[in-house]
């Protein structure tokens, strides 16, 4: 009998006590780990959706915008309380919301949006009266709350060390350029203190590197191959909608491919079905436009099938053609199976294409093509139109932004991509595997992620 | 006689695609806008007509709109045949985005092709209903776009003529229960907003003469609401109600969404706990959800853990069978469901007694009425909205 009653101690001591989980619990260090790295904080579009997607993460977090996007991407406001616009568009007028405490120990200003504001858009021309901002454009920005959203326009000052300083719920701490980033809870955030105390984010780490760290309980939150559809390491896997953009761009008046019909021959031998199919696994969307379905709703409007005898009647009147060389990120494996992909299509219209690994340390300036992937960011039709424009040099991509219906909108894109500088492929998501202890997810559908909201189970 | 029987066919047109379910009445603004627009781009005439679907409208709905769609642009002038033999080529495609419905049109002519797209707003679906099973039954008080702190009832109770007050973090509410509706009489802002944070609680609480005592982070408010508001508040760290009874009181920690554990009474007991999110107190022990994880109850000044799988949100409520049962919230995340189920203490262990009642999105506050009869709960939903419930733990099924 006290043989039993010994067992059911020590049984009832070994039993889990059940965590309860609803209210969000304050403290911990969440460990994050991505493929991208900087090495400086610039605040304008990166060209390399990895990079991208690691500015948009701490950019998102320590510096807030004028407006922000709800999870149904309606604009809300932010460090604007509310707004109007006249002229048809072409004035927009703010009010700053009252008392937001900065980062640096000062308040945020009318004078520090302009700064901000107009660093990332020359064509503005923005005033303060009070504590209204008034911003003035040549031509109608119908879309302006979108762009004010959007992570180029986040109000950020500057560091004694260039990091950014901001009013978000977190704080750069230790930097170490390529290699990790530390944020900081914020005490004093005007929306209040973030659950966390502490993001360590290390970068530069392959997908195999963190679905091992997440494996052994090393990291808490890691991106996953989106083409992989079993999760690489245990976890709970989220995806954003197809966010990225594979394309390949032109170099702007480069004598190789100043012929349209090589650039048409070259979009029109491109298999996109099969690139989708075996090298992205069905994940995301084959695609010949800049706009991805689930934003624009009229992809299919640009024709995406491979037709390689219309290639070769192109290529063919051409004679001999010098090969062209096609640069890629050495760092993405994807993008070098869709270049070599892009590569063989070319081949069958008689185009060589020669496809080159590139990185930071390494560029080749003079390619002809670029395979591009592109953080598109945001999930209005505008916005990322005229980011890509930015990205690309495609200064006919900006009229986007005075775009008002979406016909006027298909016009944009369809005058931007009529000429073949570029071409694009397809549409793939971003994907990512949380350990069970965090809590409190809370992703966008185009990818933004707030960590403010998000808190970690304390070590059992 | 063409102008009438056009206008008829329109007319005929509208009353087809209004029996649509759903947003029907979209699709009636959709196929007119659409065939109105194909008319603008090419000069009606002879045309062959296709039509994809790319969205997730069903095959019923999409049979409906393209019917709808050929009336109305048989009712422009336009002649749709096979597709030899037409000039013109119009080719539809139902397509969607995150937002819209987006449907093109490409009116192709011999060489050259005219796009026109129409978007039409998605409808919102209707939410899921939850269910209500066995004895926790529930009461919808009012339902509010802005955040609901907590609710009260100063007259403790719901009839014609009752009032009932609401905490927003900016305001307090006043709403009189007028032909079965909670009608809103006043609402008055705070004057003084709250310590900022990232999970806002408050409570509010009334008394039997008309007076009431509002709480938010760093914030203390007392007046009186009769037939109308009079309030003041004023910066305090003075501790909340636990429940309306306001028989126990916890100190908040003002800049975190927790009690700090620091309990106090009106007749000047005190101690201290464990920091904890809620508690139910019964007749006998506090059960506590803490914030280190683990719920506990405290008996006669010992504390032991609870070995039930509970959310943060708990309140004791009494029934005709049972005095002394404890309303606990699921675990899950705030994005997640939540349900309540009721739990009654035999030998020491809480024992559910109770089917879950579902919600569709997460308790956010739960405490006891001033009767102990009954519990009100304030939850969110999936479209962002707040709704306080009046929850009864009944006997029997």
């Amino acid at each position: 009998m006290k043989r039993i009653c010994l067992l059911l101690v020590a049984a009832l001591s070994l039993a889990p006590i059940a965590w309860t989980a609803s209210r969000p619990r304050f403290g911990g260090t969440l460990r994050v780990e991505v493929r991208g790295a900087i090495s400086s904080f610039e605040i304008t579009d990166d060209a390399n959706a990895s990079r991208a997607l690691l500015r948009d993460l701490v950019l998102s977090n320590v510096c807030d915008r004028l407006i922000t996007l709800n999870a149904n991407g309606d604009p809300q406001p932010s460090l604007a309380t509310t707004w109007r616009s006249e002229r048809d568009a072409r004035t927009w007028y703010f009010v700053i919301r009252d008392g937001v405490n900065l980062q640096s120990g000062t308040v945020l200003t009318p004078q520090a949006v302009i700064t901000a504001l107009s660093a990332q858009n020359p064509d503005w021309h923005a005033r303060a009266s009070g504590n209204e901002l008034l911003i003035q454009s040549e031509t109608p920005v119908p879309n302006i709350l979108y762009q004010l959203a959007a992570p180029h326009n986040s109000i950020c000052l500057s560091g004694n060390n260039g990091q950014w300083i901001g009013s978000g719920p977190l704080q750069i701490g230790d930097f170490q350029p390529g290699q990790q980033i530390e944020l900081r809870a914020f005490d004093d955030a005007w929306q209040g203190r973030p659950f966390l105390d502490r993001v360590r984010i290390q970068m530069g780490r392959s997908f195999a590197d963190q679905a091992a760290d997440l494996q052994t309980e090393r990291a808490d939150l890691i991106e996953s191959d989106p083409t992989q559809t079993r999760p690489a390491a245990a976890g709970t896997l989220s995806f954003t909608e197809p966010v990225e953009l594979f394309a390949l761009a032109f170099t702007p008046n480069h004598p190789a491919n100043a012929d349209p019909s090589v650039r048409e021959s070259l979009a029109r031998s491109l298999d996109r079905n099969s690139i989708h199919s075996v090298l992205l696994h069905r994940q995301g969307q084959p695609s010949a436009s800049l706009l991805p379905e689930w934003i624009s709703g009229y992809d299919h409007l640009f024709k995406s099938t491979q037709d390689v005898s219309a290639a070769r009647q192109l290529r063919n009147p051409l004679g001999s053609l010098l090969p062209l060389s096609l640069t890629f990120d050495a760092n993405d494996d994807l993008a070098r199976l869709v270049a070599e992909r892009a590569a063989l299509n070319a081949r069958e219209a008689g185009i060589t294409l020669q496809p080159r690994a590139e990185n930071p340390s390494f560029r080749w300036f003079n390619a002809d093509v670029r395979l591009v992937r592109l953080r598109l960011g945001s999930p209005d039709k505008g916005t990322t139109l005229s980011k890509i424009g930015s990205i690309l040099n495609v200064p006919k991509l900006q009229g986007a932004q005075s775009a008002a219906t979406p016909e006027a909108m298909f016009a944009v894109e369809s005058d931007a991509l009529k000429d073949y500088s570029i071409i694009p492929i397809a549409h793939v998501p971003e994907a990512y595997i949380r350990a069970s202890t965090v809590h409190d997810w809370s992703m966008t559908s185009w990818g933004d992620i707030g960590l403010a909201d998000l808190w970690v189970e304390a070590p059992k | 006689m063409l102008k009438r029987t056009c206008r008829w066919l329109l007319a005929l047109n509208v009353c087809f695609l209004a029996a649509l379910p759903a947003a029907g009445q979209d699709f009636v603004f959709g196929t007119n806008q659409l065939s109105a627009e194909i008319s603008q781009a090419v000069a009606p005439a002879s045309a062959s007509f296709s039509l994809v679907n790319r969205s997730s409208l069903n095959d019923s709905t999409v049979s409906t709109i393209r019917a709808g769609l050929l009336q109305a642009l048989q009712s422009r002038g336009w002649k749709i045949g096979r597709p030899e033999g037409n000039e013109v080529a119009i080719a539809i495609t139902l397509n969607e985005n995150y937002r819209n419905y987006v449907w093109t049109a490409e009116i192709s002519k011999a060489t050259s092709r005219e796009v026109r797209i129409v978007e039409l707003v998605k409808g919102i679906s209707g939410r899921a209903q939850a269910d209500n099973h066995i004895t926790l039954s529930r009461y919808l008080l009012v339902s509010s776009e802005s955040p609901l702190l907590d609710v009260t009832l100063p007259e403790g109770k719901v009839g014609e003529g009752a009032h009932l007050l609401a905490l927003t973090t900016a305001a307090i509410q006043l709403f009189q229960l007028q032909s079965g509706k909670w009608r809103p009489l006043q609402t008055q802002p705070l004057g003084r907003g709250p310590l900022p944070g990232r999970d806002m609680r408050g409570r509010i609480a009334s008394n039997q003469s008309g007076g009431f005592d509002a709480y938010l982070p760093g914030v203390h408010c007392i007046g009186t609401a009769t037939s109308s508001l009079n309030f003041s508040c004023r910066q305090s760290d003075d501790p909340w109600p636990l429940a309306d009874d306001r028989q126990s009181l916890a100190f908040y920690a003002p800049s975190r969404n927790y009690f700090n554990g620091v309990l106090s009474s009106p007749n000047g007991q005190s101690g201290t706990v464990n920091a904890f999110f809620s508690a139910a107190i019964l007749s006998d022990r506090v059960a506590f959800t803490n914030v280190d994880g683990h719920a506990s109850v405290v008996q006669a000044g010992k504390s032991a853990p609870i070995a039930g799988k509970w959310g943060s949100s708990i309140a004791a409520v009494q029934s005709s069978c049972r005095t002394d049962l404890a309303l606990a919230s699921a675990a899950g995340d705030f994005q997640t469901a939540d349900s309540l189920s009721a739990y009654e203490v035999v030998n020491s262990e809480f024992r559910p007694v109770s089917e879950s009642m579902a919600f569709t999105g997460p308790i956010m506050s739960l405490k006891t009425a001033t009767d102990h009869q009954q519990a009100i709960a304030i939850a969110t939903t999936p479209f962002g909205r707040y709704e306080a419930y009046l929850l009864t733990a009944r006997c029997g099924t």
